[in-house]
């Protein structure tokens, strides 16, 4: 297994933006009443944050990097590495995070680029942002996590229109040269369930054509093109309880450290009935572990950071606290990190008004 | 875990299911609306419940009680 340990790196801040304009499950008017009320008691999601059309990933990300920022007191020129995780990328190419150095005024001497992953990617991204902060000669680093989900949806998608919405999050890190400032992954793939989570068309193996775009029923109340999201509800289900429990638990005996070493476990915020039963499966007590599903829903890569802003904003200020962050899906792809993050720059969250 | 226990405790977690109707040979489908939402909480009662998962592909092949109860008692033994 991927296990890596990082020394002399910390997180300094860790920030959020939504967009302002909000879509409750309740008027979900694709399904009856019924159906609405047993689908926001078992994913827990009641509503959820859309951008309006046009508006990118970028776009939010450099809204709320920006604010970063300033609250931190940053030289934008001592920013030398800028890592954009992401599914929704403003072109093709170039990679958005070129675009993002340029927008947000970084010097020249920024390394940047993407990685498009989703539900592991933030701690994908805090693994690579990490590893490469800890050689020193980079001082500070940005990274951008998160997806403007709501283009790939099909409305009239029950089995996925409900479940996500649209978040970034900025993360900012800095190299410390204090070995007591550790991170230690568990990084895993199994890319033989790459079709579990998928847009089938639009890339390489399935160029776009007009069959792409084409509306197919599959099954009641599940229409969507092969440009939307598909998602296979039991198979994401069958391999969340397989792995990400024992993943945690491996991280742990290699530590040799047990749940009660850790005053948060901040998961991926998938549904409410798969988060859960992995909380079970670790014996977690509920207050250990926050939800941000409510009133965000799924929002891939920024789902972690976002869940401690708008759950624990104020401790994370104040407190020395150890956490597990653990993300897990499209790929198949899932991660572990511990990490102690002691009195960060934690703003309430940043709205995004994109009128 | 005996299948009385097992047939109970599901009993216990799908308020749907009427006590005592879960049996052996009985068709579990039959005996509650049977829906994708249902498969996962069964899944999820199964592993928080005995430490053993079941496969979305094994519950599907799963047609009786008796059969779902072999399938997560093996497991468990194993």
């Amino acid at each position: 297994m991927a296990f890596l340990q990082i020394q002399n790196v910390k997180i300094k801040a860790i920030a959020a933006a939504v967009p302002d304009q909000v879509f409750h499950n309740k008027d979900y008017e694709w399904i009856s009443e019924k159906e609405r009320e047993i689908l926001m008691e078992t994913t827990g999601i009641r509503e959820r944050r859309f951008t309006k059309s046009g508006t990118c990933t970028s776009d939010m990300g450099i809204f709320a990097a920006d604010k970063l920022i300033s609250e931190l007191e940053w030289n934008k020129n001592e920013i030398e590495l800028l890592v954009f995780i992401s599914q929704s990328r403003d072109y093709v190419l170039p990679n958005t995070a070129c675009l993002i150095q340029s927008r947000l005024g970084l010097s020249k001497n920024c390394m940047a680029f993407d990685i498009p992953l989703g539900c592991s990617g933030y701690v994908y991204g805090l693994s690579v942002v990490a590893s490469l902060l800890s050689h020193g000669n980079i001082k500070k680093a940005l990274l951008i996590a998160g997806d403007v989900a709501s283009y790939d949806l099909s409305y009239t998608d029950k089995s996925a229109f409900p479940l996500f919405g649209d978040a970034v999050s900025v993360t900012a890190l800095e190299y410390t040269g204090n070995k007591e400032d550790v991170f230690d992954f568990s990084l895993q793939t199994d890319g033989s369930g790459y079709e579990a989570i998928i847009i089938p068309d639009g890339g390489n193996r399935n160029n776009i054509t007009e069959e792409s775009l084409k509306k197919i029923e599959y099954e009641e109340g599940i229409i969507r093109t092969r440009r939307n999201i598909f998602l296979d509800g039991m198979k994401i289900f069958e391999f969340t309880l397989r792995e990400v429990a024992k993943n945690i638990k491996q991280l742990l005996a290699l530590l040799n450290k047990t749940t009660n070493d850790y005053d948060y476990f901040i998961f991926h915020q998938a549904n409410l009935i798969m988060n859960e039963t992995v909380r079970k499966q670790l014996k977690l007590t509920e207050d250990k572990v926050p939800y941000s599903l409510e009133n965000y829903g799924n929002t891939s890569s920024a789902s972690i950071p976002l869940t401690i802003v708008t759950q624990l904003n104020q401790k994370a200020n104040t407190e020395n606290l150890n956490y597990i962050f653990t993300g897990f899906g499209v790929g198949l792809s899932w991660a572990s990190v511990s990490v102690n993050l002691d009195k960060i720059l934690c703003p309430e969250i940043y709205i995004h008004h994109n009128n | 875990m005996n299948i009385d226990d097992f047939a109970k405790r599901l009993e216990e977690e799908f308020e749907e299911i009427p006590l005592g109707a879960l049996k052996s040979d009985v068709k579990f489908r039959d005996i509650f609306e049977w829906n994708s939402m249902n498969a996962l909480l069964l899944m999820a009662l199964i592993s928080t419940e005995y430490d053993v998962n079941i496969s979305a592909d094994e519950l599907r092949n799963c047609n009786t009680l008796g059969e779902l109860y072999t399938i997560v008692s093996t497991k468990i033994t194993n």
